[in-house]
């Protein structure tokens, strides 16, 4: 049985008619039967533009199953795309097949200008309505710069990161394991915190 | 097992640069039920407009589990009525874009609004901005947020299976979360300052009755406190003196504040900061209405902010046709 209603997929349709460019979806997955695998499937029957790329990992590990949207392998994705985190898978796909620019200026500049790389991994649940701008932030940051990897991480399936990154609310978005913010951030605000942060030596 | 799928088509929408930019007919600010009420009524008038829902769509709503006395739905998820709210306004034509307003000033008799990231003009605006969770300012409550303190169950509840929580307050979303959070944790403590919760007793006795529940009358919330790995308990004032609870999550319902602070200066507040109203949706600016729980119309119910929503843009839309 399709995971997505045929109303679903008429809606998702219409979206992916922005893209201009082909996009590519690699998921990683352990052996055996997998909802993502599933979602990403018919996700990749409604659109020519969008390619699913299916590697099954030889041995276990906890990060998996992860998603990776276009050739960059910086905006990641680990969990099943349920809930909210689907407008958040949604919307990295389309930002990644058209050309127009999703930052502001201020964020393009500061990202221009880093001198360091940033790992940001936003801890996200799927019934969280706050979520999705703050993946789809991180996401379109680790789009502009090569210096920015974005990991959006359903943090019930991924319990040992969660336990790690003391996450007990959504959104948190840990930025290179010292950093971080709780709830949605506005991008302004997000990126005024971290040139703060990284003035004071991150 | 139930496969849900949200698509909002207003994240994809947004961005720096994809901002609406420029001058308007109206601005409406917020996006909750009130301003997606707003705008579905603003779009159908053919009135030229931008909806700034900033970046918590579907507002206080949306957080809400179950909403049972929404007409029409027995019971509905909050953010599944928000979305359904959107979805047939951006199928009306209203436009959206995930900024939050900073300040705004009227000019020449235009409204100049500045968001996070752009400027707009506009000869009319609705604010609709709702309200943000009250804190209590209480030791340990800052420090714990995102660690234990949560002002959002529906979120987080996840993080407290089989664990105990407490909930903090006695409204209607204090217990409307607290019955969300029954289904998941192992205990939870209910604690009011007063001794019968305010909520509707429908949903009050539920919870009271629920063999989970253990209530803490005429309490209030001293203080929270933890570890480095986040909280690990309460300290109440009870009838009794001070009293220790082991807790592994603080859920603070404990009233709103109104987001009214980019406004100050537009339109008159009341003592508690609400956009002080008259004739429900109008304001002291008479090129301002606002609507929803920003106002201090009392009633905070969705189906009250959808309604005045209604009401001020049919009120926007009659004062252009009284121009032409």
């Amino acid at each position: 049985m399709p995971l997505l209603s045929d109303e679903d997929k008429t809606a998702i349709k219409g979206h992916f008619d922005l893209m201009t460019e082909d996009v590519t979806v690699t998921l990683t997955k352990a052996p055996g039967e997998c909802e993502t695998e599933t979602i990403l499937n018919e996700l990749s029957e409604l659109s020519a533009k969008l390619t699913l790329e299916v590697i099954e990992s030889k041995k276990e590990s906890a990060l998996l199953p992860s998603m990776s949207i276009g050739n960059t392998g910086r905006l990641i994705f680990r969990g099943i795309p349920s809930g909210y985190e689907f407008s958040s898978l949604l919307t990295g796909i389309i930002d990644s097949g058209r050309t127009e620019e999703t930052l502001s200026q201020e964020t393009k500049t500061f990202l221009d200008n880093l001198q360091e790389d940033l790992h940001i991994r936003v801890f996200v649940t799927p019934t969280c309505p706050h979520c999705p701008p703050s993946v789809v932030l991180a996401h379109r940051m680790a789009a502009y710069s090569d210096r920015v990897i974005a990991e959006a991480i359903e943090a019930n399936e991924f319990q040992e990161l969660s336990t790690k990154y003391q996450v007990q609310g959504v959104p948190r978005t840990v930025i290179n394991e010292t950093f971080a913010v709780e709830g949605a951030q506005p991008e302004a605000y997000l990126v005024e915190g971290l040139k703060k942060h990284m003035e004071a030596g991150l | 097992m139930s496969f849900s799928v949200n698509i909002d088509a207003g994240l994809m929408n947004s961005g720096g640069t994809n901002s609406k930019t420029g001058s308007y007919q109206l601005v409406i600010a917020g996006g909750g039920p009130a301003a997606l009420s707003a705008a579905i009524y603003a779009a159908r008038y053919g009135i030229t407009h931008v909806v700034l829902e900033s970046w918590k769509p579907g507002g206080q709503a949306a957080l809400t589990a179950e909403i049972e006395n929404y007409p029409g739905f027995s019971s509905i998820a909050g953010s599944d009525l928000t979305n359904a709210m959107k979805k047939q306004a951006v199928e009306a034509g209203a436009v959206f874009v995930m900024e939050t307003v900073e300040s705004t000033t009227e000019i020449n008799g235009k409204i100049k609004i500045k968001t996070d990231s752009a400027e707009y003009t506009t000869d009319y605006l609705i604010i609709a901005t709702g309200a943000a969770p009250a804190t209590l300012g209480v030791p340990g409550e800052s420090k714990y947020y995102g660690r234990g303190v949560s002002f959002c169950a529906t979120c987080d509840a996840p993080f407290f299976r089989n664990k105990k929580a407490i909930v903090v307050g006695g409204g209607d979303s204090a217990v409307k979360e607290a019955l969300h959070l029954t289904h998941v944790v192992s205990e939870l403590g209910l604690v009011h300052r007063r001794d019968k919760l305010r909520a509707e007793p429908l949903l009050a006795n539920k919870l009271i009755n629920n063999e989970k529940v253990t209530p803490y009358w005429n309490s209030q919330l001293a203080e929270v406190v933890g570890d480095d790995q986040g909280v690990t308990g309460v300290i109440l004032n009870t009838p009794d003196g001070k009293k220790h609870i082991d807790t592994d999550g603080v859920f603070l319902y404990v009233g709103t504040v109104p987001a009214t602070e980019p406004f100050a200066g537009l339109v008159d507040l009341d003592a508690k900061k609400a956009v002080a109203t008259q004739n429900i949706v109008g304001t002291s600016n008479p090129r301002v209405f606002a609507a929803g729980d920003v106002t201090n119309n009392g009633f905070r119910q969705v189906v009250t902010a959808v309604s005045e929503g209604a009401r001020a843009s049919a009120a926007v839309f009659e004062l252009l046709e009284m121009q032409e």
